[in-house]
């Protein structure tokens, strides 16, 4: 079963697909605190998509994709921005170092890491795809 | 949404209501950056309300510590709810700020008793 959802974008729009997510993942058999922490890798996704892939450029659509079979939970974030996020620069950063350096950024992808099972980033005809995959 | 008490000379308290993202984190940001000009360097963060957090909420907290360590000041978390908890304990941010029960036992960290 595949479903999508499509929006702009914005940050204003993070609320929105939380709630779309909440939506879709109510009946499949996970905890509630994994539902939570793979909405929350969702929203660090797509917050880095529309905040530094995108500008934050409310002409430009994200859609995301979820499709779910028996042993697999898999979302995967659709842009056009000119620049993919640059996932390499930001993956191995230590939060003592972040603290350190007085930074805001950086958490966001540990986060993705820690909690899914798969995060791959990639291009594909001129798409950026961030790719996540969760095993139930 | 933020709700600011004056506890002290040094010390405020911060109630951040709802849900903490990408988008809400800009108006936290401003509200700290503002009570560490004027010089609250102990900070209180109220999270009874608070029901959602991602990096970009950590990422403000995380943001000023080195500046409130040099005027001897810090964070003190407050009734903290689980699933905001845990999103501290994913990145072992629990270890390294202050999470206490109630408003009495921050008060006392902060030695405002």
């Amino acid at each position: 079963m595949k479903t999508k959802f499509t929006t702009i974008c914005s940050r204003e729009k993070l609320s929105e697909i939380r709630s779309f997510l909440q939506v879709v993942l109510a009946d499949v058999n996970i905890s509630q605190s994994t539902r939570d922490e793979v909405i929350l890798a969702v929203d660090e996704a797509c917050a880095n998509a529309i905040i530094h892939g995108n500008d934050c450029d409310e002409k430009k659509t994200l859609q995301l994709e979820i499709a779910l079979s028996k042993e697999k939970l898999s979302i995967e974030i659709y842009d056009v921005g000119n620049t993919a996020f640059p996932a390499e620069e930001f993956k191995s950063r230590d939060i003592n170092e972040l603290i350190h350096a007085r930074q805001k950024g950086g958490l966001g992808l540990k986060l993705m890491y820690s909690i899914m099972d798969e995060v791959n980033y990639y291009q594909s005809d001129g798409v950026n795809v961030c790719s996540l995959s969760k095993i139930l | 949404m933020e709700i600011i008490t004056k506890i002290s000379k040094q010390t405020i308290k911060i109630a951040v209501i709802g849900e903490l993202d990408a988008n809400s984190a800009i108006s936290l940001d401003r509200v700290i950056r503002k009570a560490i000009q004027d010089e609250f360097y102990k900070i209180i963060i109220d999270c009874e309300e608070l029901e959602y957090i991602s990096s970009a909420g950590l990422g403000v907290f995380i943001s000023y510590i080195e500046e409130m360590k040099t005027h001897h000041g810090q964070f003190v978390f407050i009734k903290m709810k689980d699933r905001v908890y845990n999103v501290f304990k994913i990145l072992g941010l629990e270890k390294l700020i202050t999470i206490l029960p109630s408003f009495e036992e921050a008060k006392k960290v902060l030695h405002e008793n």
